[in-house]
């Protein structure tokens, strides 16, 4: 059976958000990045601004100086993951596969569901209106075969309409005259040198060659490249998978290099997590800490826990030696992100012993700070260790700062 | 009571002092105290310096050192000659010897020094030593120790272990620390720093230390007054020859010479031989004949040399071989090589090619061994670039970020002495950087680190040679590429009385060398170094009074081209004077030498410098000139002239200056010359500081670049090669190689069957140099030549393939840079790539292909196509290093064509107007006013010439932060005239630019500044 594959995508989503809460910021351009720093990236920028040259990763001091009147947001991941929901439940109205991308990327397999609503492409204007009346997010939408190519059109009518529909069989006539960067299997940097070695640019020239030929340079990628080149994607739209798990991120306005400061981030990062754990009464096997370097590099660890437990005075001295470990370059951090997983309830049975420790739920000393944030916010009451002095962490090290 | 400092450490600790000597010697008197002892670690870097500065400042200095092992650690201080002798045989061991145990080697022989340790496994070894005293230091924990030392009866003695003078300079220490850890601050170990209170405790802070100890203060003063040992520096140490004593050094030395004079002159003139009889006697005199022995000996090795230095006034060089230039045919004096008053050795400098130095100083290493010689050390301090750099990732900076501040930094290769903080605020270049938060903060603390040693590395010729034991006078380390070298630089090595040899590489004499061959090669021509000698030659001359001399040793600056056009002179004698007067602060001076050549009267300064000066004009040209005139209008003795022209060109020479000023006021004064007069010689003095030049060095080097010149007028192909495969010349090699298409040479792309490593030339064409390919490695590139010696040239791709086992990275880039274009038998470069390509992946499985194993080899290769115009030249750029099919300002030819300009070849027919050129960069040269206002010249081309421009300061501060050696550009500005050398004064600077094509006012006023701010790259 053919399928169709709708690809839904709002370009610039967190602007587009944030400008749904605020209309002055409607028609010129918007960024959307923490303002306290001059060395904080842009988040998210929209089209007007991308048009005066801001983009994505750059500084913040650099896009002001390409857009004088660029109007600068601080993030707000829960907004955008609210937003994101709302579309999702609107999508799901037209199929139940609906998979969300990346910020405000959707792909819905409508396989199958001409007869309920009608054509790919007045489905896809309903969906199109539905979602701009309802969440006010106008967005592009393609519509193809698989999900290579209905992301492919939907990318590349972005500036000229709303919609664009590639018929079943027209897909590698469709490619043909586009650019090779734009199939995901040639995203990275020395795919793309080599292929303008090469002299290939369109993917007209790519789907020219036979796999044979194009064995004896990609080897083993020949096969997904071909494939590619000809419009063929088989990989399944797939709903995400419901596997629970607890994340506390944080980017730091002022990255910093100052052991003091990120352990002090950590150590908070671990006491939101083990509150939401202790308050969903969840026990976790595995954590994974996660950081980013001022240039991008990324470092994960994994920790997995014999005997669960929640309580963040006892996981903390694992978390601080996995930090030590992951952090061996000098550069600053940017970002820290710790998460949960393979989350388990706990046993019924009440131990044999007086109270295992390692759960914490039962130390009154947490159960006593949990009442009080509960009562009074989140920043109520801290342990002096994890205390960061000032707004933000100071580009100093803290031994400095603090004379 | 009084209270020595005997543990002190100064910036020559590397990495972990902080303070300069002359900073810890004002401090150590500034705190009441009058005696202290530098203990580096591991070091004696900064003795000989150390002992001046305490002899200026009035200080008592005490000579020693802290020895540190991965267990132990002492103090040790220098008693008398022998202990001195012991410290740098320990010191020497600590470097070299892989199983140095500090403690065995005190035990074994510690005569002359005075320990102090807090080591108590040394301290238990050394038990009962009269000379050994249990080390208390402030800040770190020393119950223990004094425990231990009470109980076994050593005395104590209390120190501060000081690492930087003040307290608040403990952030700067935990930097160094940090930088030389490779690690952050928030990470650096306890165990690494020193602790807070090593400071410079004045003695009654460190008495509230050590209330309980009293007698470990009273100690110190004690062992102050036993060290009284100050060295016996500034006698010279002489290097001897073969084992032969004083006689029959000198009996050789007359058998030698006179065997070369015969040689040289043929008959031996009255005149020569009186020369020769006065310099040999005092050189016996002096007992300096070893020295002339030891590099007869090594000139020997080369067929190639060139001495530089005063060493070409004396005809014993001359006859020996050791220089070229005939000391009594060019009137050069020996007085100032070497005279009677003269305490110090003598200077002999020598040049090889640059290729061919190592294996000298591997015969010198041979023949004396490594007891004897070692090379000198440079000690590497920290520039700002590398400063800033290295604060900016302690701090944690991402390494795009640091290079946006430091590329700029780059440009500046001057130092004018303000600090990076300074500089970044004011000067031009940095104008439009945004310095935000963490930047000022890492800048200004880049700032208090400028300067400090950083390590050390082998000076590029110094070679010191000792009749007896090297590392009895100064200890001796392994630098890291295997040399030994002293732990001493060029200044302190000469200022202890070591002999220091140069032995230097010098890249035209490669250039000579390789031209020479090849025009033996291509025409048969035989042409013999030794004697070749064509400062008559009229064509050479011509060329040179024509400024013609791009390539051409040491007189192809622009600034001395502009000279050699100004002056229209090309004989030898005007040579040796252009390459002596072009220094840093000698404009004004040129100038007027230029207006007196011409003829144009002059009224004298005063008649004593027409006299003395009659050779040049009455100008001020050769560094003896300093003391020729010191000692004729000051009445200096000739010692004394000699003192004032050395200390101009030394570093640390304010103190003595101002002293020399004093002299030469006075001395003058009562020979009744009137104070302007006075001051008016005292700046032409002053504007020998830094660097000058002899007249001997000059003639010297002024005859290869005779010899250079007539290699480039007679062969240019040839020459001109030589000069690009040599590298390290004034220009970039694009500059060069526009130089030489300008001169009416083809330049011939690389190709892999006719190309050699270097570029080759011949007749009117030269073809590039496989050498020139960014990114092949130099293993790859041999192994092609050798094939291709041995089998002959390769047919095809394949050939090439089945032939080489070539890195595929490596044949990439040969098809890129269109190596491959001559056999590529009607497939395009892409195609080449491709058929590389093809077969070196790993193969996807069957079951997917549906292919055999074998179908590969008869898959076809698709049709590519050939690059367009800008992938090419992309890769021309990418590889090497420039556009070599088009010169870069013809991809803009459609924008010129709409910009009214003047080309550089007409510029003559436009003085006086204000015009507009397009132009390349080529070189630069920054300098300062005499309001210490940054200005510039530099040199650009067009299609048709080289020509000069001037930022002066207004443009400069205007521009020079968008200054870029890749970006076209266009100027406008005022053609100037000066005796016939042109140059435009440029008013406005901008870029050329596709978009700016066709606008209304493309080439007007509108232009300038109407693209926004470019990168400098």
């Amino acid at each position: 059976m053919t399928r169709s594959i709708l690809h839904m995508r709002v370009d610039g989503f967190p602007v587009a958000v944030e400008r749904l809460r605020d209309s002055s910021l409607r028609g010129r351009p918007v960024a959307v990045c923490a303002r306290h720093s001059p060395r904080s990236l842009v988040f998210s920028v929209s089209p007007e601004a991308r048009r005066e040259g801001v983009y994505e990763g750059q500084p913040l001091t650099a896009a002001l100086r390409r857009c004088r009147g660029l109007a600068v947001i601080p993030p707000d991941s829960g907004l955008y993951r609210r937003a994101g929901k709302a579309v999702t439940r609107v999508l799901q109205r037209y199929s139940p596969l609906v998979e969300p991308g990346s910020w405000g990327r959707f792909y819905l397999d409508m396989s199958g569901t001409a007869r309920l609503f009608g054509s790919g492409e007045d489905a896809a204007c309903r969906i199109r209106k539905e979602v701009l009346q309802e969440v006010r997010l106008a967005g592009t939408l393609g519509i193809g075969t698989n999900k290579l190519v209905s992301g492919v059109a939907a990318r590349v009518v972005q500036s000229h309409a709303d919609l664009y529909a590639v018929p079943g069989g027209s897909e590698a006539s469709f490619l043909a005259p586009l650019r090779v960067s734009l199939l995901p299997a040639l995203r990275n940097k020395t795919d793309r040198e080599s292929l303008s070695e090469f002299n290939i640019r369109c993917i007209r020239q790519l789907a020219g060659m036979s796999l044979m030929q194009l064995a004896g340079v990609f080897g083993r990628r020949a096969v997904l490249l071909h494939r590619q080149a000809l419009g063929i994607d088989d990989s399944p739209v797939t709903a995400p998978a419901a596997k629970p798990f607890i994340l506390e991120e944080l980017t730091l306005d002022d990255d910093t290099n100052d052991d003091g400061v990120l352990l002090a981030v950590l150590y908070r990062l671990a006491e939101q997590a083990c509150g939401r754990m202790r308050a969903a009464s969840v026990l976790p096997r595995t954590a994974w800490l996660h950081l980013r370097y001022s240039d991008g590099m990324d470092v994960t660890r994994r920790l997995t826990f014999a005997v669960p437990g929640v309580h963040e005075r006892l996981l903390f001295p694992r978390l601080e030696e996995a930090y030590l470990k992951a952090s061996e370059r000098r550069q600053r951090i940017r970002y820290l992100s710790l998460t949960f997983t393979d989350l388990e309830k706990p046993s019924p049975q009440t131990s044999l012993f007086d109270s295992l420790p390692e759960e914490g739920a039962g130390d009154p000393l947490i159960g006593a700070l949990d009442a009080i944030r509960a009562r009074f916010g989140r920043d109520a009451v801290q342990w002096a260790g994890a205390l960061v002095s000032g707004p933000a962490p100071r580009a100093l090290p803290a031994r400095e700062a603090q004379r | 009571m009084t209270f020595t400092h005997l543990h002190v450490h100064s910036s020559y600790s590397l990495m972990r002092g902080t303070a300069s000597l002359e900073t810890l010697c004002a401090a150590v008197k500034a705190r009441g105290m009058d005696t202290v002892a530098l203990t580096d670690t591991n070091a004696l870097y900064g003795l000989v310096f150390f002992l001046q500065i305490a002899a200026e400042t009035g200080i008592r200095p005490i000579i020693g050192a802290e020895i540190v092992t991965e267990w132990e650690r002492a103090v040790l201080l220098v008693r008398d000659r022998d202990g001195y002798g012991r410290l740098c045989r320990l010191i020497t061991a600590r470097h070299n010897e892989a199983g140095f145990v500090l403690h065995e080697q005190l035990e074994r022989d510690a005569s002359g020094l005075v320990m102090l340790s807090d080591s108590l496994p040394l301290l238990a070894a050394l038990r009962g030593h009269p000379h050994l005293y249990a080390e208390l230091i402030a800040g770190r924990p020393y119950r223990p120790v004094l425990e231990y030392a009470r109980r076994e009866g050593i005395p104590p003695a209390a120190t501060a272990g000081v690492c930087f003078p003040d307290p608040g300079d403990y952030e700067l220490h935990r930097l160094l620390r940090a930088i030389d850890l490779n690690t952050k601050l928030s990470r650096l170990p306890d165990s690494e720093t020193a602790s807070p209170a090593a400071w410079l405790m004045d003695p009654r802070e460190m008495a509230a230390r050590f209330p309980h100890v009293p007698e470990a203060l009273e100690n110190t003063a004690r062992i102050a007054d036993r060290c009284r040992f100050q060295g016996e520096f500034g006698r010279v140490v002489s290097s001897g020859f073969e084992g032969l004593d004083q006689k029959d050094i000198m009996e050789k030395l007359r058998v030698t010479v006179e065997a070369g004079a015969r040689q040289r002159y043929g008959q031996v003139t009255g005149a020569v031989r009186r020369r020769i009889d006065y310099e040999l006697s005092i050189i016996a005199e002096k007992r300096f004949g070893a020295i002339f022995l030891v590099v007869e000996d090594i000139v020997k090795q080369s067929p190639r040399t060139c001495g530089r230095g005063s060493a070409a006034a004396s005809i014993v060089s001359y006859c020996l071989g050791i220089t070229h230039v005939d000391p009594i045919r060019h009137n050069l004096y020996f007085e100032r090589f070497l005279n009677p008053g003269r305490k110090d050795p003598p200077d002999i400098d020598v040049d090889f090619a640059w290729d061919e130095r190592d294996a000298i100083l591997d015969y010198v290493f041979e023949k004396y061994g490594p007891r004897r010689a070692a090379m000198v050390a440079n000690h590497v301090g920290f520039r700002p670039r590398a400063a800033v750099r290295e604060i900016a990732k302690v701090c944690g900076m991402p390494e795009g970020e640091i290079k946006r501040i430091t590329d700029r930094l780059a440009h500046l290769w001057y130092w004018s002495g303000e600090s990076v903080e300074e500089m970044i605020r004011t000067h031009p270049i940095f104008k439009g950087l945004e310095i935000q938060d963490p930047w000022p903060e890492i800048i200004a603390r880049a700032s208090r680190l400028e300067g400090a040693v950083r390590h050390l590395s082998v000076h590029c010729g110094g070679v010191v040679i000792v009749p007896d034991r090297l590392e009895e006078y100064v200890p001796v380390e392994t630098a890291p590429k295997g040399v030994r070298i002293i732990q001493w630089e060029k200044d302190q090595t000469e200022d202890s009385g070591l002999v220091k040899i140069d032995l230097l590489g010098n890249r035209s004499l490669a250039v000579i060398r390789d031209a020479i061959a090849a025009v033996h090669r291509n025409t048969g021509r035989v042409i013999q170094y030794e004697r070749f000698n064509p400062i008559d030659d009229p064509e050479t001359q011509a060329m040179i009074a024509r400024g013609d001399t791009m390539g051409v040793f040491y007189v192809e600056s622009p600034a001395t081209r502009q000279l050699q056009k100004k002056t229209g002179r090309g004989d030898y004698e005007h040579l040796v004077i252009h390459s002596s007067i072009i220094r840093p602060a000698a404009n004004t001076y040129i100038n007027e030498y230029v207006r007196r050549l011409k003829g144009e009267p002059w009224e004298p300064v005063h008649p004593i410098l027409d006299r003395v000066l009659a050779e040049t004009y009455g100008i001020m040209v050769y560094q003896e000139d300093v003391s020729k005139i010191a000692v004729e209008m000051a009445g200096f003795s000739p010692e004394q002239g000699d003192g004032l022209r050395k200390s101009l060109s030394k570093k640390r020479n304010h103190r003595q200056l101002s002293e020399f000023r004093r002299m030469f006021s006075e001395g003058a004064a009562s020979r009744g010359i009137g104070p302007g007069v006075i001051d008016t010689v005292w700046h032409m003095i002053l504007s020998f500081s830094g660097y000058s030049f002899c007249k001997p060095h000059s003639a010297s080097y002024a005859l290869v670049s005779f010899k250079s010149a007539w290699l480039r007028a007679h062969y240019p192909a040839e020459f001109m090669a030589a000069v690009i495969s040599n590298r390290g010349g004034y220009y970039s090699a694009f500059a060069y190689i526009s130089e030489a298409r300008r001169m009416g040479l083809r330049v011939l792309p690389p190709d892999v069957n006719t190309s050699g490593l270097a570029y080759t030339g011949r007749g009117g064409e030269i073809r590039m140099g496989l050498m020139q390919l960014k990114g092949v490695k130099a293993r790859a590139l041999d192994e092609l030549l050798a094939d291709r010696e041995r089998r002959g040239p390769f047919r095809d791709l394949h050939d090439l393939q089945r032939r080489l086992a070539l890195d595929p990275a490596d044949l990439r880039i040969l098809v890129k840079a269109g190596c491959l274009d001559s056999i590529a038998q009607g497939r395009s470069r892409a195609e080449l790539l491709w058929q590389a390509a093809a077969g070196r992946t790993a193969r996807p499985p069957a079951a997917q292909t549906g292919l055999d194993l074998f179908d590969y080899d008869v898959v076809s290769i698709p049709h590519l196509g050939d690059y367009d115009f800008r992938t090419a030249l992309l890769h021309e750029v990418e590889i090497l290093g420039f556009p070599l099919s088009v010169h870069p300002l013809d991809l803009y030819e459609d924008v010129l064509r709409t910009v009214p300009h003047i080309n550089a070849c007409d510029m003559s027919r436009h003085v006086g107007e204000t015009v507009t050129m397009c132009g390349w960069w080529v070189t630069n040269k920054m300098v300062h006013t005499k309001n210490a206002e940054p200005m510039a010249f530099i040199s650009f081309e067009d299609k048709t010439a080289l020509y000069e421009t001037v930022f002066f300061p207004r443009a400069f501060s205007r521009y020079s932060s968008r200054f870029s050696p890749v970006k076209p550009c266009l100027l406008r500005g005022r053609i100037d005239e000066e005796f016939g050398a042109l140059s435009l004064h440029v008013d406005e600077l901008s870029f050329l630019n596709r978009r700016s094509a066709g606008g209304r006012e493309a080439g007007g006023r509108r232009m300038v500044g109407g693209e926004k701010t470019p990168c400098p790259a």
